[in-house]
């Protein structure tokens, strides 16, 4: 895993004349500690002469570390090939009752090779959309502290059809109703639709306490906050945490 | 890559929403829980106030209960340590007992308990909200009609937000005691005359922590404040009624 970026970069060449308007959509992949997978899209008109003709595929890569890497293939051929219709699905589940009560797993599968994306919110969010779920998924996000709805992000990659992989999530709440939306986006940009699946956290047996202080006089906003700081201390609870 | 979950870690909080906080937040709702409620015994007054210890959710096993109820156990002994520990508190008479309350019991409106609106010029009165048991009412004003109206979500009428994300002219927080309050209300100021708005309003729970209580349906209420030429004229005409009247019984005592 590189410790500061690398860049791979695409470019086409030779070209069959016949095989016209094939190109890249995205033409460089940028890896970095975070990000350890990734993937290029190409476009053409799709027409039935294309069929058997192909082009070159050349790779490059730069970056900072670019010279403690080396490429064991630097170009591929690609083979125009006559249309293949499939229907893109995902499935979620079937286990989706945790063990822990802080981590749970469920599994997830595309039925052709893909990008599968996940949301995972508690029961007071709502699905954010296709397009927001593929932004937050490699991005720092925090949602107003006073909003009952939290939610995480995930990426799977699916190599190849019909994988079933495992996905594992983490920092969960007791007693917590949850909701995973996912869907799958196959290397030519097809979206399949969007499944979701609900399960309940595990309870971790805290309960909620109450007693009253009474005091002679009023007592100020000032020392009730003193006052909540010396019981919070008292019990082991860090005041606030941050991410 | 998996992401985190934003905690606020609001574990201890009074009745009225303190807790121990690094930074302040500013607060969006007005407050006017009971929490300054005192009584008057043998010419010495005592102030109440009620502490509230949340289920700490993000371990895999929570005893802190065990932790609270063994220190309020020994109830001087606890006064006396945190009297030692925090200087400069007004005089601490007694600390209860702490006890379990339910965390799991959806809140209800009392089956009666339908908002009743008294409208004027530039504020609205609602009042005869009630719970079936301890908890709060969260309420929302904002301008607009029914008909046109998306219901805000739980977290936007928190944060005194619309549907459209945009502000609400004033939201609330009403502490609801059974056996001290039959039934509570709030008086929404500062409206402008002769608007229509709705109030948007939901029950809670006893816990007082945003992310973990439980809550009722959202509730709504549309009204109109009074046009205020016409509730002049109203006033000016009875005071008018009123001086006529007096000035005819003075003539028939004649």
């Amino acid at each position: 895993m590189p410790n500061d970026y690398i860049n791979l970069t695409f470019s086409l060449s030779n070209q069959s004349s016949s095989l016209t308007g094939l190109s890249l959509i995205q033409n460089s992949i940028k890896f970095n500690q975070f990000n350890s997978y990734g993937f290029i899209s190409l476009s053409s008109s799709y027409n039935q002469s294309y069929v058997g003709k192909s082009a070159n595929l050349q790779i490059s890569i730069s970056g900072t570390n670019a010279n403690s890497y080396s490429l064991s293939t630097a170009s591929f051929s690609l083979n125009m090939v006559a249309n293949v219709s499939y229907s893109l699905s995902v499935t979620l589940g079937p286990n989706l009752n945790p063990s822990n009560v802080l981590t749970s797993s469920f599994t997830m599968s595309c039925s052709v090779a893909a990008v599968g994306y996940y949301q995972l919110s508690t029961s007071e969010c709502s699905f954010v959309g296709i397009s927001s779920v593929i932004s937050n998924v490699n991005e720092f996000y925090s949602y107003n502290s006073n909003d009952m709805c939290q939610m995480q992000f995930g990426v799977i990659y699916f190599e190849s059809n019909g994988l079933t992989k495992t996905v594992n999530i983490a920092n969960l709440r007791s007693n917590k109703n949850y909701t995973i939306w996912g869907f799958c986006q196959d290397f030519v940009g097809n979206y399949s639709s969007v499944q979701n699946a609900t399960f309940s956290g595990k309870d971790n047996g805290g309960q909620l306490m109450k007693n009253q202080f009474t005091f002679q006089s009023n007592i100020s906003r000032t020392n009730k906050e003193r006052l909540t700081c010396f019981l919070t201390t008292l019990l082991g609870v860090e005041p606030q945490r941050y991410l | 890559m998996t992401l985190h979950f934003t905690f606020l870690f609001q574990r201890v909080m009074t009745s009225d929403l303190v807790y121990c906080q690094t930074f302040t937040e500013s607060r969006l709702l007005s407050n006017i829980s009971n929490s300054t409620n005192s009584s008057n015994s043998s010419n010495i007054s005592y102030y109440p106030l009620d502490f509230y210890f949340l289920p700490i959710d993000d371990r895999e096993i929570d005893k802190t209960w065990q932790t609270i109820s063994a220190y309020t156990n020994f109830s001087a002994d606890f006064m006396n340590w945190v009297t030692g520990n925090i200087t400069g508190l007004p005089n601490l008479t007694s600390i209860s007992q702490a006890y379990s309350i339910p965390n799991n019991v959806y809140p209800n409106f009392s089956s009666t308990s339908n908002a009743s609106l008294t409208i004027y010029d530039y504020w609205i009165s609602v009042a005869d909200l009630s719970l079936t048991a301890n908890g709060s009412i969260y309420l929302i004003i904002y301008q607009g009609i029914l008909s046109n109206d998306t219901t805000p979500t739980y977290s936007e009428i928190i944060n005194n937000q619309k549907s459209d994300g945009s502000n609400g002219v004033e939201a609330a927080r009403i502490q609801f005691i059974v056996g001290i309050n039959s039934s509570c209300g709030y008086n929404f100021t500062n409206l402008s005359p002769n608007t229509s708005y709705i109030i948007a309003y939901f029950g809670t729970n006893e816990n007082p922590s945003y992310q973990d209580f439980l809550k009722t349906d959202i509730k709504k209420a549309n009204t109109s404040t009074k046009n205020i030429i016409l509730s002049s004229f109203a006033y000016v005409l009875k005071v008018y009624a009123m001086v006529w009247f007096a000035w005819m019984v003075l003539i028939m005592l004649q």
